[in-house]
């Protein structure tokens, strides 16, 4: 069966082969990927699940009990007993700052990293590849007492004044990035006498939309959902953000309401699906090779 | 003396863009870390945040550590869990990008949902990781009953690494993939199709075109895989397999079980010391080893 198919495709024209070919491999890959995504969605899928269950005790049932009726109605709960609007305003503030300030420095540290000749930056790489491998936890005691001594605690700037230094993480995967993208059309701008920031925005930057999209994604993941720095410097309630909000809401009833929290960790999770489905629009090639191309 | 002046150039723009990070380092990363060189070596007893009383006890802290056998036993255990998980996130990371990179309807759907896992909020994430990989109820078996499988018992001493392991990889994919996916777009097209008419088919393109291209990136994955799978700890929090078992506890862990006692600042910051010193020798080896099968472009 499979030899004769065989045969038939090397009797069709080329195009056709190779569309057919085409056919197969994408039905095969659309395949897989809805395989894989289906197992992965599962613990995503079991918490949707949860959020619109009727009581909270059935969340722990086993064999899982399918909610029956389906109760929407813990959204708009939440939604109103966290005081969703507030919550949400204040980690878009911590969010937006870190991520613009962060971002920037990091593209501007990662792009000295990348192109410069100067020796000294082995030594500067080495230390920023070292202050990734202490484990962080061990300074938030002394960091603790400096915001205290600065009279910091209490307001958001411990969470967004350090995002100044960039992100070691960032400024080491933008170099990667821009070190794979030849220095051909940079230099050629060098000489035509393009200053070295105008090389990095007007050159280099345009090829690099899909790492910015990808810094985009991460930066907004880690602010939104970072818990520990929210929790030990924010003191006053209307400075709270969304994750402390809710971790507040789960202690505050003597029995938790877990269908209710679900229910605003689903809440919690859509502007970050959002922004990962919108940054995916820079994941498009040809930028590269237009550029490049003689 | 033209060499020196270009030098010289080359040096103020060096620091006019390294500026943000020798700012952010100074204000808000040497002092805390010297600090925390500083309680190394005391004994340190912290209330509400605040440190009373500290005593020099000059290096018995590290001395401790070489005797502390619950951390010895958690070196092998950090040592398991980072060789299983580096290369196998990459691998799988990397199949599961190259797959998504394909033009065909819902890749978007798709990439999407791969990271879904990874952004459970943490206060949700309890009660979800923990039901699926609970012994008494556990969802995984729930659904893997349903095909036939199982049960498993996950948080056994046995496989409880296994499901640590799991879950990590779990989460870890999408993150991974959206890196790679992005170094994806600049394999340049004019490479591929060249590759084509000379007739490769697809295991070849991928070693000899994808690879090469993607190394700086896959480099990157590897050597800060490595830093975080050495101070792994979240996940192992997270499912907090029963007390008795032991085969999950990581340096980190352990280190964060001292911190969280007030009176053992001073020790964990001995060890967090410790493993600063672990983790950095085992990344400059990888780093001085696999840095010279990276393809650089120019």
């Amino acid at each position: 069966m499979l030899k004769t198919e065989n045969k038939q495709k090397r009797a069709l024209p080329l195009v056709r082969t190779k569309k057919t070919r085409k056919l197969i491999g994408d039905i095969v890959c659309f395949a897989v990927a809805l395989i894989l995504s289906c197992i992965l969605i599962i613990p995503f899928l079991w918490m949707l699940i949860c959020s619109v269950q009727p009581e909270s005790s059935l969340i722990f049932m086993n064999p899982p009990v399918w909610p029956d009726p389906i109760r929407l109605v813990n959204y708009k709960e939440v939604f109103f007993e966290i005081e969703m609007p507030l919550l949400f305003k204040n980690t878009m503030i911590i969010v937006v700052s870190n991520m613009v300030i962060g971002i920037a420095a990091s593209i501007s540290v990662a792009y000295a990293f990348a192109r410069n000749r100067t020796r000294e930056k082995n030594i500067f790489f080495s230390v920023l590849l070292a202050t990734m491998m202490l484990p962080w936890v061990v300074t938030l005691v002394p960091q603790y007492i400096i915001y205290n001594k600065i009279n910091w605690l209490g307001t958001m700037l411990p969470l967004i004044a350090p995002s100044i230094g960039g992100s070691a993480f960032f400024i080491f995967m933008f170099r990667q990035f821009l070190m794979a993208i030849p220095k051909d059309l940079d230099e050629a701008a060098l000489i035509d006498g393009c200053g070295r920031l105008g090389i990095l925005i007007r050159i280099l930057l345009p090829q690099c939309m899909p790492i910015i999209a990808t810094m985009i994604i991460f930066s907004f993941n880690g602010s939104w959902s970072d818990y520990v720095g929210p929790s030990i410097y924010l003191t006053d309630p209307d400075q709270y953000t969304l994750s402390i909000g809710l971790s507040k809401y789960l202690v505050a009833n003597s029995v938790t309401p877990w269908h209710r929290v679900m229910a605003g960790c689903v809440l919690f999770s859509l502007p970050m699906i959002v922004v990962i489905f919108t940054c995916q629009k820079a994941f498009t090639r040809g930028i590269v090779a237009s550029g490049l191309k003689v | 003396m033209i060499k020196l002046k270009a030098n010289g150039r080359e040096r103020v723009w060096f620091y006019a863009f390294l500026s943000p990070w020798i700012i952010g380092f100074l204000a808000f990363t040497i002092v805390p870390m010297l600090t925390s060189v500083y309680y190394s070596f005391y004994k340190i007893h912290v209330f509400n945040m605040n440190v009373v009383e500290p005593t020099f006890v000059g290096f018995k802290n590290f001395k401790y550590i070489f005797e502390d056998r619950l951390f010895l036993k958690s070196i092998g255990n950090t040592f398991t869990y980072a060789i299983i998980r580096v290369p196998v996130g990459i691998i799988v990371s990397l199949l599961v990008a190259v797959l998504l990179n394909r033009k065909m309807p819902g890749t978007k759907l798709f990439r999407t949902l791969i990271y879904l896992p990874a952004m459970i909020p943490i206060v949700g994430s309890t009660i979800v990781w923990r039901q699926l990989f609970s012994n008494d109820f556990s969802l995984l078996n729930f659904l893997i009953g349903n095909i036939g499988l199982g049960p498993v018992k996950w948080s056994s001493y046995d496989n409880a690494m296994g499901s640590v392991l799991l879950m990590s990889i779990w989460c870890g994919i999408g993150p991974s993939m959206i890196i790679l996916l992005a170094a994806l777009q600049n394999v340049p097209v004019s490479q591929m199709e060249a590759a084509e008419l000379d007739g490769a088919n697809a295991v070849q393109k991928f070693f000899h075109i994808v690879v090469p291209m993607l190394s700086p990136t896959l480099f990157y994955l590897l050597i800060t895989g490595i830093i975080g799978a050495l101070q792994a700890y979240a996940e192992m929090s997270l499912l907090q397999m029963p007390g008795d078992s032991t085969t999950t506890m990581t340096m980190v862990v352990v280190q964060n079980m001292y911190r969280m006692d007030g009176y053992g600042i001073g020790y964990s910051s001995a060890m967090s010391w410790f493993i600063f010193f672990v983790v950095g020798l085992i990344t400059v080896v990888f780093f001085r080893v696999t840095n010279k099968f990276v393809y650089y472009e120019g």
